[in-house]
């Protein structure tokens, strides 16, 4: 007690003594204006005392409701999520040594920045229709402009705007510029997204049937809708991959401009999966996320995925060398396979180089675990066993070559061992944690002692890029996430021999070999008169089967949809597969007594046991007849027009869902189901239109594509 | 890949000295005719720790055993370091012998069922093995080694399968139910999964049932009308439909399915009461709820055998071990606590066997890193509850915890197994009915051991 009070009076008289100096706390700025969604850092000098610290706080001027925003004890202001009823608030800073010396700075607030993302449909036809704009920053009284125009705009959430407009016969063939302008104060126009085409292409010379075309497009992108079969047939297959390649990536949700859940992130990617279009590049870049695997079961914030899904789709179309260095540098594969921080190993400490990446890398990511021919099939010995690529040496050897490496280091810190957790940009070698004794890699390739940790690392990815196994391990493994489950030794062998050379020379392009996989005559087998071979096809994966059917039923889907649960429910929750061995595997053999006793692999039939399979037909359910809120609106009246007859109705489900080639039995059934449901009213089409649908979209023929 | 299993096949049918003794001829070799078909009830369930569960966390020495003079907490802290239990936080055991170990302090559960009432054994240094091996015939590759070991996905697989030295197309599961399928009376398969597809749930003659906790049995929406019957009997026909295509046609088989066995489960669970017994909230909770739940219908399901799978996942621990593992540990605790009172509520608490498996143990040694964590290792520990369980002990033989000692496969502390998966499989197969001249069938490579297996049951 005694001594407590003792420390009290010295506290109070020092304070008194600095009282009594001619102190001032100033505060710059001293008037600002900020947007909500941004920051504004403010300093303080104080004079006339040796303790120069303050106190930092924000306030709302007396009577306004609402939040006031934080201040960290650094000065940075961050504004509140809404707009108090005062656009203003007080920040003050005050001497710790003299509290009740401070200064006040007013500050402005302003509506956020207004960002466009997304514009669905992607085209309209001349007439009335309804925009669905997602972006972020909206507030309420945000108007969308087309063309400068201001439309009549509906409000929905700070993400999305619904917004309705006319379309003349004069701007048929435009794409017209969306953008958003938020209200006073500080109202800003965003910047224009050119989205919305006026009119669905047609061509006087078609180079593609439109069933073709929509094959096609469920190999090539997340299946058929009207406007993209038609372009396909204007400009050919050829031409759509050409035009692929280079489209406008679409975005995923940036973590630096505003913070939100991964939950916003698996929401893009269906938007952007129906909506996008750059439908190839989405299609690769879920594949080679489905091999090389990062999941939000741990990397499970906007700030740690995002910048992974980056890399995945701006490398779909590169070089697999250029993926396999950004995929090792990446911060969030360092944090998921236990690269970052991986120390060399420490006597004192008993530890030795973590093995997970070394591991993961060889045995998934590149060459797997036994050495196989160009086409695909093991190498066997003299003895008839396979050969291993490599053993339990080689992993501690490529182990010790991952070590050193960190965190990239936040602007303004010096690089440390162990930096903290930061995911922008790749990941930073601190040499003196870096093993540099000799290493043993693939083929008995000695990396000399003494390299630095990025000639370590650029060495040993060259070592096994450069194994023969990479071309036949990858390409069949792409080949089964594009087209078909279990393609021909042959098809693996064109497919190998795109990724061995381009044609150009060069190894490891991955156009060439989404080229090769998508224009190989395996794949087009099936189109127009051909028929796909008895083995053929591939049970679509949940995400893609979700995607597929609402693009064909031509869904509106903006940011808000709640399909990650859809997938979920089936197995696959997008971007977070179970394990670093992704959602299936791709040497999965279907269970024998559901295959006559035949050995018959599909990767994705994993999935699919038999109480799943309930689930998917279930799933199909919940999209025809049930709801799944403003995020995801299916509009059934083009569908339930037809339904008045039968067979017209599903001759428009064969178009849309299998391309042409509905077989008879399918078509009975549909009509079966849809005969059953009498009467004439606008009700009794609707449910008419439904009994058909599901009944063609949940039966086996359709969700295996071939 | 089909050719790749092919001849995995082939590969491995040569490896085996006699061959044939479980090649497709012999699984469906005729059975005896004679079989006793017992008429009690009793049921397996396999709970699978996906990731590999570092065992040496899992069950710590406490006091040095006769049988491991080198073993002492002193040396198992040591080694481990940053990752060693606090000795005052470890749920105390004590063998028959009377040596003293420590449980993980999440397994607070399962240990007052080890001590209070024995009704939990742990078995140490289990894990996939062709033949006995030592460090020596390890090493010196003169012994049958396992293929593909410290691979996740292989050894998940070897662990279902019981096929060490290579692929197999069923899991020892699945030949349980072959070998025991004149006994099965029930109207479900005998094998029944949590997990969707699983190897060891898949006989040669035997299929799985699979139930999706949380989720609908069988097809919604199509209410009463004659409508709604319409539009189901369109759906059945088209589930014969398969335009010559073998992967609609397996798509097909499988939804048929579906459908017939979420009917049976429909029908016999429809008027049961709910069990009292709380389960937690997790996953695991969840599937072992769900089996429960099927156990107390196992009379209007007619079944008199019964095998379950559960499993959760996050136990590949290379950092954060010390978080991870607990948090997994202290949801298996829970779970499997809760379902031996839904046996005891429900009176089939002595017929019921409930055993962990996992894909393999970890490294002795940690793994440098901000958050320590270990490697792909080996032999593991593991857990075995119910009230046939010989509990209270320790069965198996604890390894030499040294790094580079007589147990150690490589230098980081990787236990060479001395129990094989088979010989514990084999123990929980006899107690389960499979007749003695059958578990070759069952357990390939047990006749390459001359113990028997583990005598917990």
């Amino acid at each position: 007690m005694g001594i407590s009070k003792g420390i009290r009076a010295v506290v109070l008289s020092a304070a008194a003594w600095m009282a009594v100096q001619a102190q001032t706390v100033v505060v710059t700025p001293g008037v600002a204006a900020v947007h909500l969604g941004t920051y504004l850092q403010f300093s303080a000098r104080v004079t006339g005392v040796t303790n120069t610290a303050v106190a930092w706080t924000v306030a709302l001027p007396e009577g306004a409701q609402g939040a006031a925003g934080s201040i960290t004890a650094g000065g940075r202001y961050s504004p509140p999520a809404a707009m108090p009823s005062m656009n203003w608030v007080l920040v003050t800073a005050a001497s710790v040594a003299a509290p009740a010396v401070k200064a006040t700075a007013v500050v402005t607030l302003q509506n956020p920045y207004p960002a466009v993302s997304t514009v669905a449909p992607a085209s309209v036809e001349p007439g009335p229709f309804t925009l669905n704009v997602s972006g972020s920053g909206f507030v309420d009284g945000a108007v969308v402009l087309v063309d400068g125009k201001a439309l009549a705009t509906e409000y929905v959430s700070d993400m999305l705007l619904l917004a309705k407009g006319q379309a003349t016969a004069a701007q048929k063939g435009q794409r017209l510029t969306v953008a958003v302008r938020n209200p006073a104060p500080g109202g800003v126009v965003s910047a224009g997204v050119a989205g919305v085409r006026v009119g669905g292409e047609a061509c006087e010379n078609p180079v593609a049937t439109a069933g073709t075309a929509a094959r096609f497009l469920q190999q090539a992108a997340f299946g058929a809708n009207a406007v993209t079969v038609r372009h396909v047939q204007c400009v050919g297959l050829r031409g759509y991959l050409d035009e692929q390649l280079t489209a406008p990536v679409s975005p995923h949700p940036d973590p630096e401009t505003t913070p939100f859940g991964v939950g916003l992130v698996q929401a893009r990617f269906f938007t952007n999966a129906v909506h996008g279009e750059d439908q190839l590049r989405q299609r690769v870049a879920l594949a080679l996320g489905e091999i090389l695997v990062v999941s939000a079961v741990t990397e499970n914030t906007s700030t740690q995925l995002v910048p992974y899904l980056r890399i995945l789709q701006q490398d779909a179309f590169a070089n697999f060398r250029k993926l396999m260095e950004d995929v090792t540098l990446s911060p969030t594969m360092g944090e998921y396979l236990d690269m970052r921080n991986n120390d060399k190993a420490n006597a004192a400490l008993g530890t030795r180089a973590n093995e997970n990446y070394a591991r993961e890398l060889l045995q998934l990511f590149s060459i797997g675990l036994v050495r196989m021919d160009q086409d695909g099939k093991m190498i066997l010995d003299g003895a008839g066993n396979p050969i291993p690529t490599y053993d339990q040496t080689t992993i501690q050897n490529f182990a010790k070559v991952f070590t050193g490496w960190t965190y990239p280091t936040k602007p303004g810190a010096v690089l440390r061992m162990h930096n903290p957790a930061y995911f922008a940009g790749p990941m930073e070698a601190m040499e003196s944690n870096h093993d540099t004794t000799s290493k043993t890699l693939l083929s008995g390739r000695v990396l000399p002692a003494g390299q630095t940790a990025a000639k370590d690392l650029k060495d040993a990815l060259d070592n096994v890029f450069e194994s023969p196994n990479v071309g036949p391990f990858i390409g069949r493994q792409l080949i089964q996430r594009l087209v078909k489950s279990d393609p021909s030794p042959a098809y693996v062998r064109r497919v190998a021999g795109a990724f061995n050379d381009n044609g150009k020379g060069v190894r490891g392009d991955l156009a060439a070999v989404v080229r090769a996989i998508l224009m190989d005559e395996e794949a087009r087998a099936g189109d127009e008169e051909t028929t796909p071979g008895a083995t053929d096809g591939k049970l679509k994966e949940p995400v893609v089967l979700i995607a597929g059917i609402l693009r064909g039923l031509g869904a509106m889907v903006n940011d808000t949809n709640r399909l990650t649960g859809l997938g979920a429910g089936l197995g696959q929750t997008i971007f977070a597969p179970p394990s670093v061995f992704s959602y299936f595997a791709p040497g999965y053999e279907i269970p024998a007594q559901f295959t006559g006793g035949a050995a018959l692999g599909g990767p994705e039939f994993q999935l699919h046991s038999p109480s799943a399979a309930m689930a998917r037909m279930n799933l199909v359910n919940t999209m025809v007849y049930g709801s799944m809120g403003l995020g995801a609106v299916i509009d059934f009246t083009p569908l339930a027009s037809l339904a008045g007859e039968p067979q017209a109705l599903a001759d428009e489900v064969n178009a849309r869902f299998f391309h042409g080639k509905m077989p008879v039995e399918v078509n009975t059934e549909m009509r079966n189901a849809m005969n059953a449901v009498t009467g004439t009213s606008p009700a009794v089409l609707l449910a008419r239109a439904k009994a058909g649908l599901y009944v063609a979209l949940s039966s086996s023929y359709y969700t295996v594509e071939h | 890949m089909k050719q790749t299993r092919r001849e995995l096949m082939k590969m491995a049918a040569r490896a085996l000295p006699v061959a044939g003794a479980w090649s497709v001829a012999g699984r469906l070799t005729q059975m005896s005719a004679l079989a006793a078909c017992a008429n009690d009830y009793r049921a397996l369930v396999c709970v699978f720790l996906f990731g590999g569960n570092d065992g040496n966390n899992l069950v710590v020495p406490v006091t040095t055993p006769a049988t491991n003079p080198d073993n002492s907490y002193q040396s198992y802290a040591r080694v481990r370091g940053g990752l060693a239990l606090g000795q005052e936080t470890l749920e105390l055991i004590q063998t028959q012998k009377g040596d003293t170990y420590g449980l993980h302090p999440s397994l607070k559960e399962m240990a007052e069922l080890y001590t209070k009432k024995g009704n939990v054994a742990v078995l140490a240094n289990t894990g996939t093995l062709v033949e006995p091996l030592t460090r020596a015939t390890y090493q010196q590759k003169t012994g049958d080694l396992p293929s593909n070991l410290f691979s996740h996905l292989d050894q998940q697989t070897a662990w279902q399968t019981a096929a060490a030295q290579g692929f197999s197309a069923t899991g020892w599961g699945g030949r349980m139910a072959d070998a025991m399928a004149e006994c099965h009376t029930g109207k479900l398969p005998m094998l029944v999964s949590m997990s969707g597809n699983v190897l060891f749930a898949e006989g040669a003659k035997t299929n799985a049932a699979t139930v999706t906790p949380g989720q609908a049995l069988g097809l919604q929406g199509f209410g009463t009308t004659a409508a709604g019957a319409a539009r189901m009997e369109a759906v059945k026909r088209l589930m014969e439909y398969s335009g010559g295509l073998e992967l609609v046609k397996s798509a097909n088989a499988i939804a048929s399915m579906g459908l017939e066995q979420a009917g049976i489960l429909n029908d016999a669970l429809a008027g049961s009461a709910a069990l009292k017994t709380v389960f937690p909230a997790t996953s695991l909770g969840q599937q072992m709820q769900q089996i429960a739940r099927i156990i107390q219908v196992r009379g209007a399901l007619g079944a008199s055998r019964q095998i379950f799978f559960a499993s959760l996942g996050g136990f590949d621990t290379h950092d954060r071990e010390l978080i991870d593992q607990a948090s997994g540990l202290a949801a298996v605790s829970q779970a499997m606590r809760a379902f031996h009172e839904a046996t005891v509520e429900m009176g089939v608490s002595g017929n019921v066997v409930t055993f962990t498996e996992s894909d393999f143990g970890r490294t002795f040694q940690p793994s440098g890193g901000a958050t320590l964590g270990t490697d792909h290792a080996w032999g593991s520990h593991h857990l075995i509850m119910g009230d046939a369980v010989k509990g209270g002990d320790l069965y198996g033989k604890f390894p030499t915890l040294a790094v580079n000692g007589p147990d150690d496969a490589n230098n980081r502390g990787v236990w060479i197994p001395t129990t094989s998966l088979e010989q514990y499989g084999s123990t929980l197969a006899r107690w389960f009915g499979v007749p003695d001249e059958k578990l070759a069938q069952v357990f390939p490579n047990l006749k390459n051991f001359s113990e028997a297996g583990p005598a917990f049951l």
